[in-house]
Order: structure tokens, then C-alpha cells, then sequence
């Protein structure tokens, strides 16, 4: 007699539900599945006939299909001649050269973006780049020219000694700010090319140097325990005026400066102002520039272009 | 599938591995295209079985599995990783409907034959997913009980429960009555 058999195995557990079944009973369904599959169905068994039918019907449908001449091509089962004869099939693998020149392609079109990216970003006015460069990245600010700042901080410089002018002094506060101002412009000015508009601004630099420091020491000179302030004609401190004329040598465009410088000095002597030193100083463009006398008016500007900052 | 045939192929020969590509592509197809809801994703899957065999039949152990068990062990797969794709695309292809066969216009008789299969495919998308795979690995793909198990990972008596129970369910659907 045969044993029941119980369903085992490890996606049986929803197999546990009836009971067991007899082998016989298994044994059966198991001969209809294979005569199923075997596509010989009993006369009149609608389900098998129906399940071979469909069946069938797959199978028509698959030969209609293309031969798999890519899978044979992968194989190396496939000639020449067999190619030409097989039906045409999607295309799912590539060669190994076809990858190559993809990947070349990519990278050939990635570096030839960030070159264009490139040139476009870098485009200065003229270039063939510029147009598209201004398109995408909007007008640029033209970049403000240093001498013009320059000659805007001798122009305030220029405001505070006008001031003071008519006092024949200038306050500490104010000769510390005007000499701040003139280390600023000396400082954009010999970083600034060589040039006509830059050698006057510079003499312009020096006249304001030395005229804030004429009013300083009028300023000064008055108060209880006056000591000579150290003011520098270039308006940062300077050894001149420390050491009693005792001039260090000038370097650089401080040799363009190469004029009298000792106003301070002068000024430090009791009685002695800066009237009568007159630098005559000639600007390329042929403008005097000239230290005003006392209770006069700054002398006219070399950067004459320049608005009047009152 | 003759096993001289296979261990060739095993070997690396491709005569062979040719061989055995033709034996097994139409099963395969027949099979994927009962599991998968149009014939061109049945057919994709089918070529990427078939690929996957020829690359793991130098692994295949011939003692531990039988031929037929490796390569729809491998569709098995294969089939559970388009659902899973399709699933990623927002697709379901568990619960697409089947495409239908064609209703080409033709005599009457032939619209009845159609009518029926779609009746059919109504039927066997009432049971669960592993019923319905154990059959269609007996059915379409003309696997025995003892290589369906191989595949699935359960014993042939589990095998054969399952598609005693398959039969059952359908043959006491009402649908079926349809049929006849």
C-alpha cells in the first residue's frame, strides 16, 4: 500500500491546507499535465484542449518572431553568409569597438563644451566670443580706472585743505584723514602704469602732502608742548621731516617725486612757513602745479578734469 | 536534450552551444510569454536567457541539475526581474492583463477558438502566482515534476501537490463551464 504523501519543500506552506492526497490522485494529475504538455489532450477535456490551443498559439507567434541572429553573432556560431540570410533583429549588443568610439565621442564632446565654456567666460570686448558672452553673462561694469580713484581721494584731500584753508590751520582729526587719504591715492598711483595723467596726479599728490602738512604745523605750533608732528609729503610717514633734512634715498616712483620735499622741514623751523616753496613742478600737459601761498587758494589741479569736490 | 550534446556545450563547443540555443529558445519563449503580458517583453527576456545560459554553462554542475532545470532555473529569474523592472517603472505586469490573441476577422468558428483562449487566460490569472508558475513549467515549458522542483526550490512531491491543487482549482471555477 501506498503512504499519503504530505507536501514538503520550502514554498509548501500554504500546501497544508487540505489534508493529504492520495499518490494516486497526484500520480493522475501529474500523467494529464505531461499528455498537456505533450500537446495530445483527451477528446472532449475542454481545459486541456483550450490550454494546448493557446499553447499553439505562442508557438505560431514565436516563429513569426525574428531569428536571433545577435545571439548567434555572441556565440561566434554565425558566419558571414548566415548574417546576410538571417531576418533583421534589434540590435542589443554592441561591439567592443562600437563602445570605444562612444566613449571617445563623449569625451571629445565634453572637452569641446568646457573649451567653448571656457573661451566664452574669458571673452573681452573685441573677441568673436564677447557678444555671446555679454548674452549670457550681462553687460559687465567697465572696471574703475585707478587714477580716477585716485584723483577722487586728492579731489577730498583737496576739499579738506580748501577748508582749512582759510583758517591757516587743520585740525589732528582732519590732517589724520587727509593723510590717510594721500597714502591711498600714493598707493593706487604707484601701482598704476606708467603714464602723463599719472606722473600729474602724483606731482598733484606731492602739493596736497606738503600742504597738509604746512597747515598741521600751523595747527600745531600754537598748542601747549608743540612738537612737529611727523607728517610725510607722500602722506604716510617719512623720514624727511624726522631727521632733519636728512633725506633717505628714494625709490621707485618716489623718484619721480624727486623734488623739494622740505616743506615740512622749513615748517618746523619757528617763523618759516611754506609761502615761498614753490615746488614748480610742470605737468606734462604743461600745468603748473604750484604749493599756494598761505590764506590762497589750493592750486589749480593737474587732473583739471576733475570735478570740483565743493 | 541529449547529454553528450551538453557537455559539449559545457566544453565550449559551439556547435553545441548552437545546438542547444535552437533546442531550448522556443520553450523558453513559451514560457516567458505565459508568465509576461506582451510577446515583445516575452521575447527580450527570452534572448537574455539565452545569453545567460550560453555565459553560466561552463559553471553548470550536469550532476546537481539537469539541463532543463538550469536553463529555466535561469528564466525563472529572469521573468521575476522584469516584473521587478517593471515594477520600478511603475508598470505591473503581475496584474496587466495578457494580450489577448489576435482577433483576426476570420470564420465564425475562429472568433469562438479566440473567445475561448480569452476565457481561458481569465481562468489562469485566478490562481495564485506559484500555481500558476508550476503549471506553466510542467505545461509550456515540458518540465517533469522532479526538474519544475529543481527550479522552484521544492521537493517534486510539493511539486505535484501544487499541481494537483492548480487542476482542482480550476476544474471547479464556473468559468470553466464557459469552456465547453
Amino acid at each position: 500500500m501506498t503512504a499519503p504523501i504530505a507536501p514538503t519543500g520550502a514554498r509548501g506552506d500554504s500546501l497544508h491546507d487540505d489534508g493529504l492526497i492520495q499518490p494516486d490522485t497526484l500520480a493522475l494529475s501529474d500523467a494529464y499535465l505531461d499528455t498537456v504538455a505533450a500537446r495530445t489532450p483527451s477528446p472532449g477535456d475542454e481545459l486541456a484542449g483550450t490550454l494546448t490551443a493557446w499553447l499553439d498559439q505562442i508557438d505560431e507567434d514565436f516563429t513569426a518572431l525574428p531569428a536571433p541572429a545577435v545571439l548567434a553573432i555572441a556565440l561566434g556560431s554565425l558566419d558571414a553568409t548566415d548574417l546576410d540570410a538571417a531576418p533583421t533583429a534589434p540590435v542589443r549588443q554592441f561591439a567592443a569597438g562600437t563602445h570605444r568610439r562612444r566613449r571617445m565621442a563623449t569625451l571629445a564632446a565634453a572637452m569641446a563644451i568646457a573649451a567653448a565654456g571656457t573661451g566664452v567666460a574669458a571673452a573681452s570686448p573685441g573677441s568673436l566670443l564677447y557678444p555671446v558672452h555679454q548674452k549670457l553673462f550681462g553687460p559687465v561694469a567697465p572696471r574703475p580706472d585707478p587714477l580716477d580713484i585716485a584723483s577722487g581721494l586728492l579731489d577730498r584731500v583737496q576739499g579738506l585743505t580748501q577748508a582749512a584753508g582759510n583758517k591757516q590751520h587743520i585740525r589732528s582729526d582732519q590732517t589724520t584723514a587727509a593723510q590717510n587719504l594721500l597714502g591711498q591715492a600714493l598707493g593706487l598711483l604707484t601701482s598704476a602704469p606708467t603714464s602723463a595723467r599719472r606722473t600729474a596726479l602724483l606731482n598733484r599728490q606731492h602739493s596736497l602732502a606738503a600742504e597738509v602738512n604746512r597747515l598741521a604745523v600751523n595747527g600745531t605750533r600754537n598748542e601747549p608742548g608743540f612738537k612737529a608732528p611727523p607728517v610725510s609729503t607722500l602722506g604716510v610717514t617719512s623720514n624727511t621731516s624726522q631727521h632733519g633734512g636728512q633725506k633717505q634715498p628714494l625709490t621707485g616712483d618716489q623718484k619721480d617725486l624727486s623734488t623739494d620735499t622740505s616743506a615740512g622741514d622749513h615748517a618746523n623751523e619757528p617763523g618759516v612757513t611754506s609761502s615761498g616753496a614753490t615746488t614748480d613742478l610742470t605737468s606734462p600737459g604743461g600745468a603748473d602745479v604750484t604749493t599756494a601761498p598761505q590764506g590762497s587758494q589750493p592750486s589749480p589741479s593737474a587732473d583739471s578734469d576733475q570735478p570740483d569736490p565743493n | 536534450m541529449d547529454p553528450e550534446v551538453t557537455s559539449e556545450a559545457m566544453a565550449g563547443d559551439a556547435p553545441a552551444i548552437d545546438a542547444l540555443v535552437r533546442y531550448f529558445r522556443p520553450a523558453v519563449y513559451r514560457y516567458c510569454r505565459t508568465q509576461l503580458p506582451d510577446s515583445q517583453t516575452a521575447e527580450d527576456v527570452t534572448q537574455e536567457v539565452m545569453l545567460a545560459m550560453v555565459q553560466a554553462l561552463p559553471t553548470h554542475r550536469a550532476q546537481a541539475h539537469s539541463i532543463g532545470a538550469f536553463v529555466f532555473g535561469i528564466a525563472a529569474n529572469k521573468v521575476a526581474m522584469a516584473h521587478r523592472a517593471s515594477y520600478r517603472r511603475r508598470e505591473d505586469l503581475a496584474h496587466a492583463p495578457i494580450e489577448r490573441l489576435d482577433p483576426a476577422p476570420g470564420p465564425a468558428d475562429q472568433v469562438q477558438s479566440q473567445d475561448t483562449l480569452n476565457r481561458l487566460l481569465r481562468l489562469l490569472d485566478e490562481l495564485s502566482p506559484q500555481a500558476r508558475e508550476v503549471l506553466m513549467l510542467r505545461v509550456a515549458a515540458g518540465l517533469s515534476a522532479y526538474e519544475t522542483g529543481q527550479v522552484l526550490g521544492i521537493s517534486e512531491g510539493a511539486v505535484r501537490v501544487a499541481q494537483h491543487r492548480a487542476l482542482r482549482t480550476l476544474r471547479e471555477n464556473p468559468a470553466l463551464d464557459e469552456l465547453r
